[in-house]
């Protein structure tokens, strides 16, 4: 097939006028992004390809393979279509995924979460819903249960509808602590194991 | 041309399906939703647990307290509900009054893979989603998306599009699909749910009662105009 196209192709060509003119043109589609707002970034596929601005089609644009893409564009907070986040989730959604594909990395886990807690505090107090009780619960299962309550207490008093949750896990982690008078001295893992 | 063909292509998937019964939903108005743990219809094992890692941020987003899902997930377990499907098979009711909600959303994952072909590779998701009353049990609300992302061979030529394929092949993403999966099931206007109490256009976002009367005056206003999808040409 190939090689009957190339001969009809020289065929011409030894007709054709003796000049001739060979242009390569990029074939591939390209996108371009108007107006983008300073600091917003470009995401092909789940990506970043950087500054969306950087594509703004005069003349820079950004080619891409043939095919369908997920195209985002985020701003200073990179996920999904949420342009103006309402919290500070400092990547909540990320330790997560992390910890459900590395079970075994849980401190990263809970120093995420506490992470998470310090940076939304010190900016504003805009802590999402749910993590005061999610690093109160990570503590909780480590057996810190003092520390715990104070996390379900704040959660509680940050967000009244989690208040019959908290007031029922702070009843527990009281139960939890009354009957093990020398808990302080259990490690961790010891109270773990003793749960199972 | 081919230009044209990603941006229909990203005006489809934005594009709201044409009318949804909102007044059971506004009727019932939740302020607190629990997510609990996904059913995987899909093969892959780990489908679940990711997938639920990525619903708190959108649902929160609209304004609601949306309950810690590693907590409950944890909490479900320690209660001997260790399989989402029996959890989904559990009375919403129930479910609500262990924790306080007021409403559940059961989301399934229809599909979570990829198809390996010699010069591409296709990942698919597919989910659907369900909110039920905490009181009653009735549904509420309920939503299906699909993604769909394929690396074709296209201009890179053969051995660019064989790189491609190993590349996807290692470790195909489906976290990217699935966050935009939630981010059209979740938009509103369109499929997703109404400003909850955290939103500062709670309750004034409301789409206007069917009027049998004047059935023009019960159309939701320009579905379309709220979430523009970034400017491609």
């Amino acid at each position: 097939m190939r090689g009957l196209l190339l001969a009809a192709a020289v065929s011409i060509a030894a007709c054709a006028m003796p000049s001739t003119t060979v242009r390569t043109t990029d074939t591939r589609p390209s996108l371009a992004v108007e107006g983008a707002p300073r600091g917003s970034r470009l995401f092909v596929d789940g990506n970043s390809v950087g500054d969306a601005g950087a594509y703004d089609g005069q003349p820079a644009v950004l080619l891409v393979e043939p095919g369908t893409h997920v195209v985002d564009l985020a701003g200073l907070a990179p996920f999904g279509c949420a342009q103006n986040s309402m919290y500070r989730w400092g990547g909540y959604d990320q330790a997560l995924y992390d910890h459900y594909k590395n079970p075994q990395k849980r401190d990263e886990f809970v120093a995420k979460l506490s992470g998470i807690i310090q940076q939304a505090e010190a900016t504003g107090g805009l802590v999402p819903p749910g993590c005061y009780a999610e690093y109160g619960w990570a503590l909780y299962e480590e057996g810190r249960t003092a520390e715990a309550v104070t996390y379900f207490e704040k959660e509680s008093k940050r967000w009244p509808e989690s208040r019959p949750l908290m007031e029922k896990l702070i009843r527990n982690a009281a139960r939890a602590k009354a009957p093990a008078p020398a808990a302080a001295a259990v490690p961790a893992t010891a109270i773990e194991e003793g749960k199972k | 041309m081919k230009r044209l063909v990603i941006l229909a292509a990203l005006v489809a998937a934005c594009a709201p399906p044409p009318k949804k019964d909102y007044s059971k939903l506004v009727s019932s108005s939740p302020r607190a939703l629990l997510v609990v743990p996904v059913v995987n219809k899909s093969v892959d094992v780990d489908a679940a647990d990711y997938f639920l890692s990525t619903l708190s941020v959108p649902l929160a987003e609209r304004g609601y307290y949306v309950f810690p899902v590693n907590l409950v997930k944890r909490m479900l377990e320690d209660d001997g509900l260790s399989d989402a499907s029996l959890v989904h098979g559990t009375d919403p009711a129930r479910l609500c009054a262990l924790f306080g909600a007021d409403a559940v959303l059961f989301v399934t994952i229809e599909q979570w893979t990829a198809k390996f072909m010699l010069l591409s590779t296709q990942v698919t998701v597919e989910f659907n989603y369900v909110l039920k009353d905490g009181r009653t049990g009735e549904e509420l609300w309920r939503d299906h998306e699909v993604g769909v992302y394929a690396s074709d061979s296209g201009g890179g030529g053969l051995a660019g599009a064989i790189a491609a394929a190993i590349v996807a092949k290692a470790a195909p993403n489906y976290m990217p699909l699935a966050r935009q999966a939630n981010a059209r099931a979740m938009a509103y206007p369109g499929p997703g749910f109404p400003a909850g109490p955290y939103r500062p256009e709670y309750q004034k976002d409301l789409p206007p009662p069917a009027v049998p009367e004047s059935p023009a005056a019960a159309k939701p206003a320009t579905p379309a105009a709220s979430q523009p999808p970034p400017a491609a040409k």
